[in-house]
């Protein structure tokens, strides 16, 4: 079982094709989740592996300079001056303005676009992992409850779609709302909701598994039946009751998620159906630079940087948390 | 078994008509047909005279029913875009995408059981350690940063492989009916080599944590200590046992692993220029080409189905507790 | 000379929390033909001490000290190649569940040829016979046909009918046998029993029949070493241990069997439960849960003592004190 389970966790939401579709609940942890959650072990684990300690630091780092992208950015990468562009590292453009990491051809700061670009891929990331887990822990919820032919509704249309990879749902969502919502319509606000219900719609189904699983187990506790006789729906009632116990799954499969998530975004822009080129995100940022490798290399090469570190510091505290949750698996 | 066979083709069918149906309901509700075959100028009088000509008044389940008549005939449509049908574009450029796919699949595969293998008989020495945080970072590099990192070093730095495309020029594929082969040349497997490798590494990696998962979990059975205490040779036990016990999830993954592939082809063919249904697909979704993303999304169900037909007769090869008893006294 | 010497066999778990010591300090001897039965509670080391002769450890686990000697020679320090060819040539192994030794994804015949060709020379058509014939001689019928089965076309009883025959390919001088009947039927558990009995009457096989049920030791085995808690708390004849038990922890166990001249009312259950190896108390292990209990067994451990037929391992029979006991009863 422990193993079985660190299998489906471990390629969550990639096309995660599980055939025992066995949720990775480890033991019944319950009530106080938070306290619970951080209990020794998980603290101990986490001291022990400097690994994941650089990863936090890295992942930290990077947070920190998305959100005070703002602040921290030496130049405004939206509103770029062709004067500027093309100067390399440590150079100073015929404006006079001096570029750490250079500037594109559009002339926005590498450095700066690169900050703006983190924000986006960590917004798109933890919304589009946020709408995934409502709806998939919902959905995994009410198949759970239901039983009968909603359950087997709801989990033959996960296991069809768990068939498909995300990258190709996603692109899918993204063309036919494009479309319904009017082709010109590519602004970058659009293109973030877009992006968001795009990946989100491709990753839920690995929480409703998890979720449907563990309400299995408590749909036919007495609780249940006594939550009916004092009024309150039962369904609230499991819902308190599900909750902790996945607490520690979801957490595994949600950080696992957000780096698919922002790998996903990064590579739906860099297919050129992401973010409007104008706005900096991490995927325009690589595809643009690509076809400039040969003479402006540091386009390409930091912003990629960029998208590996981060992604990378996000596998990395996924798979410590994974491991840390699952300790029969050392 | 054949019960068994009969069982999941019913479902494969179910399967196929779901997709079929959201295909249809692409192909009908998101873009206009109509608007997609005549021009700006023509009248609503002519519109709605196309729209019972083409059967668009019928009931939903008879434009449905003509819908899959039409799949099953292999008429996928117009492409809007192209205004040629859409299965002579696959026809087009399905074997460049399978070509590829088949062969990081192999590579994937490989490579994959070996490594998962070593690293699970190894646990504790370090390279088995490199290559799990090795694969970390596989897993963590998206496939089209990989991909220009190997045309960088292999192409641009080092002269050693093409850059981009599946061919030099036209002598180097190979016709055979309305397949076309790159394989059979020598540039051909050239060019073949850094797609195959950008596809392959993430299932590879995949692949190789999965044995190593299940290898471990192999080790701690009773038959395998049983086949220890038998005296039989660490190579009889690992491979001949351990590893062979290892092969019904490995095959579950990697058959779906396929399915994955065809996918993230469109990425790699995009990085490497690739002429594949990928790139055919992703021009579609840019320009909304709704018959050839239909067309694509029945197609990858077609190819998924098939997959898992492959897989299923496979577990009965290999398990043999599977398999349906005739003679037997057993519990 | 004995077939099989175990002299102070210690086993040790390195922890994060420091070192177990899940055997500790055992001594005993197997001659050929004999059947000797360790009983303990699940935890007690007995299968450990099975898993030790035959150098199947699982690490971190590992012989810390002591030695095992097979034929007068050392086995316990032997290089893995060397361990293996004495595993199933020499010393023969049967586990706990029939149901999963056997792997499931090959004939059971192929099982049985691939390890006769392990062991001897013999060509695969010859080996194929001598797996018909080992299938016949552990009673299997129809063996012709049965050969060519998959473990899980097989009940329960044959499959560890299959399991022995699969530790008997190479006609070993020994055989541990792990809790062999646990998981079978009754009447089958007579049945694989009289099996073993019968391999040591005809071929001279000595077992070491490792259970935690003392019916099946006193129907079977020759001895019977008691184990608790890591160590062997009294060793003795069948007949001396079942019906004349001197250890309170044997005396315990023996509640669920009648013995003539005891004083049962008192002793039919032991109160409390064996201590984890990470909390084993002072003095001897089994002093929370003695009726006897006295200062000594609170401060030192005790060896086991050597009676006239046996050995104990309790204060109470140490010199002056055994006697007087043993006068008493």
């Amino acid at each position: 079982m422990a193993d079985s389970s660190a299998t489906e966790v471990d390629i969550a939401g990639r096309a995660a094709p599980d055939p025992g579709g066995k949720p990775p609940a480890p033991a019944t942890r319950r009530a106080g989740p938070v306290a619970r959650f951080f209990d020794g072990d998980l603290w101990y684990s986490f001291k022990r592996s400097p690994l994941t300690i650089v990863a936090a630091v890295v992942f930290l780092i990077i947070v920190i300079g998305a959100v005070f992208a703002g602040l921290l950015a030496p130049h405004n990468p939206l509103t770029p001056m062709t004067m500027d562009a093309r100067t390399p590292p440590f150079g100073t453009s015929y404006m006079g303005n001096y570029f750490i990491l250079g500037s594109d051809n559009q002339g926005r700061g590498v450095l700066s676009a690169i900050l703006y670009g983190l924000q986006i891929s960590l917004s798109v990331g933890l919304c589009s992992v946020l709408f995934a887990m409502v709806l998939g822990v919902g959905l995994g919820l009410l198949a759970g409850y239901m039983g009968g032919w909603v359950d087997a509704l709801i989990m033959r249309i996960a296991d069809i779609q768990l068939s498909f990879p995300a990258i190709l749902i996603a692109l899918l969502v993204d063309g036919v709302t494009r479309e319904l919502l009017g082709q010109s319509q590519r602004q970058a606000d659009l293109a973030f909701w877009v992006l968001t219900f795009s990946i989100g719609f491709s990753l839920w189904v690995q929480y409703a598994r998890t979720v449907r699983g563990s309400t299995l187990v408590e749909r036919n506790k007495e609780y249940v039946q006594a939550a009916r006789v004092i009024g309150i729906h039962p369904l609230l009632i499991m819902l308190r009751h599900v909750l902790p116990n996945v607490t520690g799954p979801v957490l595994v499969i949600a950080t696992i998620g957000l780096a698919i998530a922002i790998i996903t975004e990064a590579t739906l822009s860099f297919l050129g159906v992401g973010f409007p080129p104008t706005r900096p995100s991490l995927g325009t940022l690589i595809q643009q630079g690509q076809q400039v490798l040969g003479s402006e290399w540091w386009i390409a090469t930091f912003s990629g940087l960029a998208l590996v570190l981060l992604a990378l510091s996000v596998n990395l505290l996924g798979d410590w948390l994974r491991d840390a949750l699952n300790p029969k698996l050392r | 078994m054949a019960a068994f066979i009969v069982r999941r083709l019913i479902q494969a069918t179910l399967v196929m008509l779901v997709v079929a149906l959201i295909a249809f309901l692409l192909f009908n509700y998101v873009g206009d047909p109509i608007n997609n075959m005549v021009g700006q100028d023509t009248s609503a009088v002519e519109r709605e005279q196309l729209r019972e000509q083409l059967g668009l008044n019928d009931p939903f389940y008879i434009q449905f029913g003509r819908f899959v008549e039409h799949i099953l005939e292999g008429n996928f449509g117009r492409s809007y875009r192209q205004s040629r049908p859409v299965e002579d574009m696959i026809a087009d450029y399905l074997p460049a995408t399978l070509e590829l796919a088949v062969v990081s699949a192999m590579m994937a595969l490989v490579f994959g059981v070996a490594m998962g293998v070593y690293t699970a008989l190894k646990r504790y020495s370090a390279f088995s350690q490199v290559l799990m945080t090795v694969s970390l970072i596989g897993v963590s590099l998206p496939t089209f940063l990989i991909g220009i990192i190997l045309i960088q070093i292999f192409a641009v730095e080092l002269h050693w492989l093409p850059p981009q495309g599946r061919v030099g020029g036209e002598d180097d594929l190979v016709h055979i009916g309305w397949w076309t082969t790159g394989l059979l040349s020598w540039e051909g497997w050239r060019r073949i080599i850094l797609p195959a490798i950008t596809l392959g590494l993430f299932q590879m990696t995949l692949i190789m944590r999965l044995v190593r998962a299940e290898m471990l979990e192999v080790l701690r059975t009773d038959f395998i200590k049983f086949a220890r205490a038998r005296g039989l040779s660490d190579r009889s036990v690992h491979f001949g046992h351990a590893l062979k016990n290892t092969l019904v999830p490995v095959i579950t993954i990697t058959g779906l692993q396929f399915g994955t592939i065809i996918a993230f082809a469109i990425i790699t063919e995009r990085v490497f220029n690739w002429p594949g249904v990928g790139q055919m697909f992703l021009d579609a979704v840019i320009h909304v080409d709704i018959p050839v993303m239909a067309a694509y999304l029945v197609l990858i169900a077609m190819v998924f189905v098939v997959v898992n037909l492959v897989v299923d007769i496979l577990y009965f090869v290999v398990d043999p507790r599977l398999r349906v008893e005739r003679s037997t006294t057993g519990h | 000379m004995a077939l099989l010497e175990v002299d102070n066999l210690r086993v040790e778990f390195p922890t994060r929390r420091g070192t177990l010591v899940a055997v500790d300090d055992v001594s005993f001897a197997i001659d050929e033909g004999e059947v000797l039965g360790v009983v303990g509670e699940s935890g007690a080391g007995k299968s450990l001490t099975g898993t030790a002769i035959i150098g199947l450890l699982e690490p971190p686990g590992r012989v810390a000290g002591g030695e095992i000697r097979l034929e007068g020679k050392r086995i316990d320090k032997l290089p893995p190649d060397q361990m293996r060819r004495i595993r199933g040539a020499k010393i023969g192994a049967i586990f706990q569940d029939p149901l999963t030794s056997l792997n499931p994804l090959y004939r059971i015949g192929t099982q049985i040829v691939e390890t006769v060709l392990t062991h001897t020379d013999l060509t695969p058509t010859k080996a194929r016979m001598r797996a018909l014939e080992l299938l016949k001689e552990v009673g299997i019928p129809a063996a012709e046909h049965r050969i060519d089965h998959y473990p899980h076309q097989l009940s329960g009883g044959m499959r560890q009918r299959v399991v022995i025959a699969l530790a008997l390919c190479a006609n070993p001088r020994l055989i541990i046998a792990d809790e062999p009947t646990t998981a079978l039927d009754v009447s089958i558990q007579a049945q694989i029993l009289a099996l073993l009995r019968r391999l040591g009457r005809d071929h001279g096989t000595a077992v070491m029949l490792v259970t935690h049920d003392m019916g099946v030791i006193a129907e079977t085995a020759h001895r019977v070493a008691v184990m608790y808690a890591g160590r062997i708390a009294e060793i003795g004849a069948v007949r001396q241990v079942v019906g004349r038990p001197r250890h309170p922890y044997t005396v315990g166990l023996m509640g669920s069997i009648p013995a003539v001249g005891r004083d049962q009312e008192r002793l039919t259950q032991i109160d409390g439960a064996m201590p984890r190896l990470t909390d084993i108390p002072r003095g001897c292990a089994f002093n929370p849960r003695c009726p006897h209990a006295f200062d000594r067994c609170f401060a030192d451990r005790p060896d086991p003592i050597a009676m006239a037929d046996g050995k104990v391992a309790c204060w109470r029979f140490d010199q002056a004190e055994a006697a007087a006991e043993v006068g008493h009863a």
